[in-house]
């Protein structure tokens, strides 16, 4: 090298210091210096532009660290075409942020658990947050299973033994103190697994019985295997023992499994942390160890230490979750099963709770792969090996929760099936025993809440499993439920949809198709775990596990009342109290519910202000102290001599309930508990600074509100462990006149004879709620008195029942029960929102037009006050829908395929009948939402006229928007209107000149079209012409305006048809390649496919023009 | 051949290409159109005529570069590019743009999914801005794409050199961070070859360029009128630019010759409330008015004119020529020709590639970033103004060194979902670039290296909106070097 050349490099590499030092200087203001820079497009053109300029040797600062600001602005910017360009961008910051990653963010994911020290039993105490339990026999004994992980992030198996099940059964009459151990023996003799029997003085929960304690057997199993033959001969009346048994059998009492017993005996709740205290714990030798954790030990339940929640108790330990999403290659036309189609692609994303950024993103593909920056990729020559891979990924990095996307029905049956069609037996060991083998079970779920379902269970011992499809569809009302939908609900973003049929086609092309299908699979897998943090559902399901005491996978697998039941029988504990098992009978008794004053339908253009009860049925069951065990007959109150009012008090149903003086009911005091837990909590939010505190706290308080509520419910379960209506139909019934006394309190106090300026009047009242017109046009007024009235009001009731002002309407619109509209005010200022109850804005079997047609009339009614244009927009959307400018997606209606047994037929099942016809691989199937459109038909029967709105746009179906008008939009329109315009001129907004015009699409096939012939006609004046021409001769001096119109409309198409199209090259990231998204939540969707048509369509309309002269 | 004009004076007249093969390179009529395809297929025609021509290059002059000492090494994947190995790529550039149109956001803020096509007065000041620049210096990301995939760029060169969505270049990096290439060089693609002049045979005659006459009925109609004696010499005394005009042999005009009102609108929508919802932009007595005023012209002089932006024609770039029955006086007449925009002209042997400006107009909206605070000080505040008279050269001549004149089509331009081919890429080097409908008269010469060591260049003008400016500029077609004349105005 020349002396000068080197020279040369040297002066370079000050240059490029200097730069440095400036690029720091200027750091701060990067942005402004960009942007000035970017306005000066004059100037020379770049040096490198011509061709002649010798090599420099340039120099780029390598450890000079970027600016990571600007850097990770640029990364993670939430641009509006956000898919998956951002995601992989995303990516790239991921690996940026932890840290970890070499320039290329590839293979340095590390994912094993941190190496465990060696531990001393003697000397270590283990602590640790139980996540996960089940049921085992230890050496013939039940003893249950702890899995969970320390704060260090370890993971432990900690099996609890020594704990007896048991059950309480009375002792009868004439028991004599010395026939226990005869009667012992007795039990021994007959039964198999009877540990002890003991005597104990409990209570029974039903019914007041003067607080006499009286003697229960407690009869001790050794294996709750056993314990339901035994209580089965209690209640049979198989035992007998010196006759002194009814014949008929006898009621039992505390009936709980096993796990759950354990677990209130040893105040052990859901996803609390557990100590096993130094020198008391053994730890299990490797010969013996049945798991993968990396800590296993035995200790007795005596031993075991469980700290409440509270505190430095409240943390989380880092639990890993890992979510996954696997990718089928299926055959044309069939959905993948797994006895035929292989499994391709299985993407990884693995976090630490608490932590920002997910630790490991990694993707198994069959055949090779194009790398992802950001992530890892590991490519295998066939399905199996990458299955095993994916087994032996699973084990090591040791996830404690598993999620995913719809994995409990899909994903885990698939790829444990797919394995044993491939022969391949050790795959389906990834759970935390190692002898246990994951099995797919159909279980079916029923609850009165959530209906019944049928789903697949999955064991997969010591990890939590959480399907955010079952979540959400568990916990919100959503129009559909794809993943699409759920992520541009919740997370605002649209999501490329790849269909099945060209999966396939992407695995069988190049490293780079696989590539793409690799992307849009790990995008799969990290969508729910973003909305999984979105939604706070392990912080919300966390503490709803700590505060009702059940493991966490009783939240998603069982339903309400196990929780109550949770926290009854724990309470029940303290006071020595037993519960009776009752046979759960189909008792079909209805009771009265809530009361509704009836609506004073209107239109309000004065503030209304609302009353509400707090917690209305817990207080009425404080205040009254409504339980159980205060459940008094009139027999026992004879016998007592208790006194009405004094010693007792009757509930307006007539059940009769003693006071606190003689007995504090068990759930009262369950209720004050929580929702003095609740307070707390909520003050404690408050002064909480840390985010993920708070949130851990604002999940608390959700949690003891809705288990607060849920105790009514329990009582009035008929189906349920322990119904009684003369609790829930008593609660009720004091509610209902607590708002009619809420109402006469009221207009007797607000009136002109007492000094006001108006007489109020009650305008609705519902369940817990009254809406009072004081009569006053300002807020201020209004709001004031509301508090008042409130305040006043509450001194009329029983603490703690209070009545509070919680916000004004303004203006109001009260269609009917449960129907209504307001601008919802808190403060004097701005109004927070507007609120809908019960109209077509929130319902989801309506199609999206009459949503957003609501909602839009609402809007201009409510916030701009303004009927004229309400009305206004009504006639033109009224008018584009009969002259079919509306697109299509908006009206696309969607209902769920459930079982095929309906007996009237229905729409979207004949749809589905006819699309399995037409392609049986893409029709839908039971438990999809199905997508139909009505199409006008020969018949009027709407079962006939649905249709799919793919095949609609196709073939140029014309759209029914007679229907549409009549049986979608009409009803709610004039439900809206009716009240401020009037019966008559609410009908009038349907009919009229904007209805004149209709416009319907001709269909291409079918029918009698196949037998018309199109004449031409002219444009103006529609009188038939030749078919060269364009207008008759009358009309050919306009002949540039009618041109200029077809130019007009073609423009606004080809313009749309570019914003359409190049937006899904955008959202799928890039230009290069074939937008495949099929993406039917979309809202461009199906505009996308329509403006083909309709642009192509108008060209050739306008070619016609290319030959006439004028 | 000569044409009698007033004033008895001769004007000369150019000759007729013997043979010109391009009059028809934009020529899409409807019955071509499928509308079947995606957009793909153009990115990839652009792609695949491109990339051997920026290969040349790129191999010429990285052959021996250096990146910290060590040697840059092709690589023909974007996806392979290992990190702190200093590479060369080529590829497609994507900017990634914060106010870029979005049609999903329109609809999903719409009631009932349709967009609304706005008038100039509906829209809020913060959405005319938006209408002006799609980018945020703040947020935005360039980055360089092939069919493997995506890189992002980063680097101070970024704010050097002007870089656009759909232009195919050559980069030289290296990762250094993971996923961000750091780029210290570009190039772009040999220039295509130019057609031979013979500069000694050429007369010293002149083309006349006007872009922007915005006719509208309720519009002044006194500066066209001027105009129009101005050509025919009815108003020049001064000898110099007799001289000129006699030597105009030919009219070029560029785009925007009509107006649309906004009260021919309103008219059409308040008879036909409920019916319909495209506004035609046509207004019959504009038309009449220009028609006229060609037809006189062609007494004297040949005409030729391209429909704009805001002329009755099609949205889609290319634009195909007006209608012949629109200009009912002119359209018989033989020195009367409608060109397709952009489109390729041939006078006294000169090359000129012209466009009415709608592709360096969106362009532009790339290089300017949106300023919305400072906005506040409305119309008239001081940056708005800088935004929309800033110079147009550098965008002009960088369509000749991308070789290809409208890049963000299809992005933000629409255009035709070509097949196979790529109509804005240049396959000759022109000898002029006009562009009509900018803001201001500008012009330089380009000059242009191909491999073999030929230089070209390139004579580039900016032509400005007539209506603004009251200029026209006239081009010498033996030097190639233009003077504007004011003709009405200041």
């Amino acid at each position: 090298m020349s002396e000068k050349r080197k020279e040369h490099e040297s002066g370079a590499e000050n240059e490029v210091k200097n730069e440095v030092a400036e690029k720091r200087s200027i750091a701060k203001s990067n942005d402004e210096t960009r942007a000035i820079k970017r306005r000066h497009t004059e100037g020379q053109t770049d040096r490198c532009v011509g061709s002649e300029i010798p090599s420099h040797g340039f120099k780029i600062p390598v450890h000079e660290t970027f600016s990571t600001k600007k850097l990770h602005r640029k990364l993670t910017s939430k641009q509006v075409d956000n898919e998956p360009s951002t995601f992989e961008k995303e990516l790239v910051r991921m690996s940026k942020l932890d840290g970890k990653g070499n320039a290329e963010g590839e293979a340095s994911q590390e994912w094993g658990r941190p190496v465990l020290p060696a531990i001393d039993p003697a000397e270590y105490d283990i602590v640790f947050q139980q996540l996960d339990a089940d049921e085992t026999i230890i050496d013939g004994y039940s003893a249950a299973r702890f899995f969970g992980v320390t704060n260090e992030g370890h993971s432990v198996l900690c099996k609890v033994v020594g704990f007896r099940h048991y059950f309480y059964a009375p002792v009868p009459k004439g028991f004599g103190p010395g026939d226990l151990g005869e009667f012992r023996r007795y039990m021994e003799a007959n039964y198999q697994g009877i540990v002890d029997v003991k005597i104990a003085k409990k209570e029974s929960i039903w019914g007041f019985n003067n607080n006499v304690k009286l003697p229960f057997f407690k009869v001790v199993v050794d294996n709750a295997r056993h314990i339901g033959r035994v209580r089965a001969g209690f209640e049979r009346g198989e035992v007998q023992f010196k006759g002194l048994f009814q014949p008929a059998g006898q009621m039992t009492f505390d009936n709980v499994q096993y796990l759950l017993r354990l677990m209130i005996d040893c105040h052990i709740v859901g996803m609390g942390w557990l100590t096993a205290p130094r020198g008391k714990y053994e730890l299990v030798g490797a010969a013996e160890r049945e798991s993968t954790c990396q800590i296993e030990i035995k200790v007795s339940y005596k031993d075991l230490i469980s700290h409440a929640a509270e505190g430095k108790w409240q943390k989380t330990a880092p639990l890993r979750v890992m979510s996954f999403d696997i990718e089928c290659s299926g055959r044309k036309g069939i959905f993948p099963e797994p006895e035929h189609d292989a499994v391709i692609q299985i993407a990884n994303v693995v976090s630490r709770v608490g932590e920002k950024v997910p630790f490991v993103r990694n993707v198994f593909t069959v055949k090779k792969c194009s790398r992802i920056v950001g992530s890892d990729t590991f490519c295998f020559d066939s399905e199996r090996e990458m299955l095993m891979a994916w087994r032996q990924f699973v084990v090591q990095v040791d996830p404690d929760v598993m999620i995913g996307y719809n994995i409990c029905n899909f994903d885990f049956p698939y790829l444990l099936n797919r394995a044993i069609a491939l022969g391949e037996e050790k795959f389906a060991y990834f759970g935390r025993l190692t002898r246990s083998r994951q099995e797919v079970k159909d279980a079916v779920f029923s609850s009165r809440a959530y209906g019944t379902r049928e789903s697949k269970t999955v064991n997969i011992e010591g990890r939590m499993q959480l399907d955010l499809f079952q979540f959400i569809q568990r916990e919100y009302k959503l129009r559909s439920y794809s993943l699409n939908a759920v992520s541009s609900h919740f997370l605002g973003e649209q999501k490329e949809d790849v269909p099945h049929s060209i999966i396939t086609q992407l695995q069988n092309g190049t490293p780079e198709t696989r590539r793409r299908l690799a992307v849009y699979c790990l995008k799969d897998s990290y969508l729910p775990l973003r909305l999984m943090e979105k939604l706070m559902c392990l912080v919300n399901y966390t503490e709803m596990a700590r505060v009702t005491g059940v493991p966490f996978s009783f939240l998603l697998s069982r339903g309400q009342q196990i929780k109550v039941i949770s926290q009854l029988f724990r309470k029940c504990l303290e006071l020595d109290i037993v519960i009776p098992n009752m046979k759960s009978e189909n008792v079909n008794e209805e009771y009265e519910g809530a009361t509704v004053i009836s609506p004073a339908r209107g239109y309000y253009d004065v503030p209304i202000a609302t009353l509400d009860f707090a917690s209305l049925y817990p207080s009425i069951m404080m205040a009254h102290n409504v339980c159980y065990t205060t459940l008094v007959d009139r027999a026992t109150i004879d016998r007592l001599q208790l006194k009405e009012n004094v010693d007792y008090e009757v509930s307006p149903k007539g059940d009769c309930f003693v006071t606190a003086a003689r007995r504090l009911g068990i759930l009262p005091t369950i209720l004050k508990e929580l929702l003095s837990a609740r307070k707390k909590a909520k003050k404690a939010m408050k002064a909480e600074k840390d985010p993920f505190k708070k949130q851990v706290l604002n999940g608390r308080q959700l949690a003891l509100k809705i288990s607060a509520n849920s105790v009514y419910g329990f009582t009035g379960a008929t189906i349920g462990k322990l119904p009684c209506l003369a609790i829930s139909s008593s609660v009720t019934a004091w509610g209902r006149k607590m708002i009619a006394k809420t109402q006469e309190t009221v207009l007797q106090k607000y009136n002109i004879k007492n000094g006001y300026k108006y007489d109020s009047l009650i305008v609705y009242g519902d369940t817990d709620s009254v809406m009072v017109r004081f009569g006053y046009p300002d807020m201020e007024t209004c709001f004031r008195l509301g508090q008042e009235a409130a305040d006043y009001v509450t001194t009329k009731f029983k603490a703690p029942i209070k009545l509070e002002f919680e916000k004004v309407y303004f203006p109001y619109l009260l269609i009917n029960k449960k129907r209504y509209a307001g601008l919802w005010w808190t403060q004097l200022d701005h109004f927070d929102k507007m609120d809908t109850k019960g109209i077509e804005s929130v319902r989801r079997d309506n199609c999206r037009l009459v949503q957003n047609v609501v909602t839009r009339v609402l809007e201009l009614i409510l916030e701009d006050r303004d009927v004229k244009s309400a009305q206004e927009f009504v006639r033109r959307t009224i008018a584009d829908l009969l002259q079919n400018r509306v697109d299509l997606s908006q009206l696309v209606i969607t209902k769920q395929l459930s079982r095929q047994d309906y007996a009237a037929k229905q729409p979207h099942v004949e749809l589905a009948d006819r699309m399995r016809k037409r392609d049986p691989g893409s029709a839908p199937t039971v438990g999809d939402r199905v997508a139909y459109v009505i199409i006008k038909t020969a018949g009027d029967r709407n079962w006939e006229k649905s249709e799919d709105p793919l095949y609609v746009l196709e073939n140029s179906l014309p759209i029914d928007t007679k229907y549409y008008l009549e049986n979608q939009l009409s009803k709610p329109l004039i439900r809206i209107f009716e009240p401020i315009l009037g019966e008559h001129k609410a009908r009038d907004l349907l009919t009229g000149s904007h209805t004149r015009t209709v416009r319907v699409a001709s269909a291409k096939s079918g029918g009698l079209m196949r037998f018309t012939r199109r004449s031409n006609t002219c444009r103006s004046c529609k009188a038939p012409i030749p078919a060269s021409q364009m207008l008759c001769a009358n009309c050919r001096p306009l002949s540039a305006q009618f041109y200029a119109r077809d130019l007009a409309n073609l423009n606004a198409l080809q313009a749309k048809f570019n914003k359409l199209w190049t937006q899904c090259q955008r959202c799928q990231g890039s230009l290069h390649q074939q937008v495949l998204c099929t993406n039917r939540d979309c809202p461009i969707f199906y505009m996308r496919k329509k403006v083909q048509k309709d642009v192509l369509a108008q060209a050739s309309e306008l070619r016609n023009w290319d030959a006439i002269e004028w | 051949m000569t044409t009698d004009i007033q004033n008895t004076q001769k004007r000369e007249v150019s000759d007729k290409p013997e043979q010109f093969d391009k009059q028809d390179a934009f020529l899409f009529p409807q019955d071509k159109k499928t509308y079947r395809h995606q957009y793909r297929e153009i990115y990839e025609a652009r792609a695949k005529q491109l990339k051997s021509r920026v290969m040349k290059m790129a191999s010429m002059k990285w052959k021996d570069e250096t990146i910290n000492g060590q040697k840059a090494k092709y690589v023909n994947k974007l996806l392979d590019v290992k990190s702190m190995v200093p590479s060369y790529v080529i590829g497609t550039v994507f900017m990634d743009m914060k106010y870029k149109p979005n049609i999903l956001q329109e609809v999903t803020g719409n009631i009932y999914a349709a967009p609304e096509f706005k008038e100039d007065s509906e829209y809020d000041e913060l959405e005319r801005t938006r209408i002006h620049s799609y980018s945020d210096p703040a947020t935005d990301q360039v980055m360089l794409e092939d069919d493997s995939g995506r890189l992002l760029l980063d680097g101070e060169l970024l704010d050097k050199v002007v870089l656009m969505t759909g232009v195919v270049v050559g980069a030289l990096g290296m990762i250094v961070d993971a996923g961000v290439f750091t780029i210290v060089d570009v190039v772009y693609p040999e220039p295509a070859a130019q057609i031979p002049r013979s500069i000694e045979e050429t007369p010293e005659q002149f083309v006349m360029y006007l872009s922007g006459f915005r006719v509208n009925p309720s519009g002044k109609r006194a500066p066209l009128e001027i105009l129009k004696e101005f050509i025919m010499g009815e108003l020049v005394d001064e000898e110099n630019l007799v001289s000129l005009l006699k030597r105009t042999t030919n009219l070029v005009i560029l785009g925007s010759s009509m107006e649309v009102t906004a009260k021919s609108q309103k008219d059409l929508s308040d008879k036909d409330k409920y019916r319909a919802k495209n506004k035609s932009n046509f207004d019959a007595q504009s038309l009449e008015i220009l028609d006229k005023w060609i037809s006189d012209l062609l007494m004297s002089i040949p005409v030729s004119i391209m429909a704009g932006e805001t002329d009755p024609a099609e949205i889609e770039y290319p634009k195909m020529p007006f209608h012949r029955s629109l200009f009912r006086l002119s359209s018989g007449r033989k020195n009367f020709e409608r060109l397709t925009n952009p489109s390729w002209l041939q006078i006294n042997g000169v090359r000129i590639l012209a466009t009415s400006g709608e592709n360096i107009n969106d362009m532009f909206k790339y290089m300017i970033p949106n300023i919305h605070v400072e906005i506040g000080s409305g119309i008239d505040s001081p940056v708005r103004r800088e935004v929309l008279y800033d110079s147009r050269l550098k965008l002009l001549q960088s369509n000749i060194l991308w070789q290809n004149i409208a890049p963000t089509a299809p992005d933000t331009l629409p255009c035709y979902p070509f097949t196979g081919t790529d109509p804005f890429t240049l396959n000759e080097t022109p000898h002029v670039y006009a562009v009509g409908c900018q803001p201001k008269f500008e012009t330089t010469k380009l000059k242009v290296a191909r491999k073999n060591g030929e230089d070209l260049s390139v004579r580039i003008i900016s032509v400005p909106d007539f209506e603004q400016t009251g200029q026209c500029v006239f081009m010498n077609t033996k030097t190639l070097e233009c003077t504007s004349v004011r003709v009405v105005g200041q």
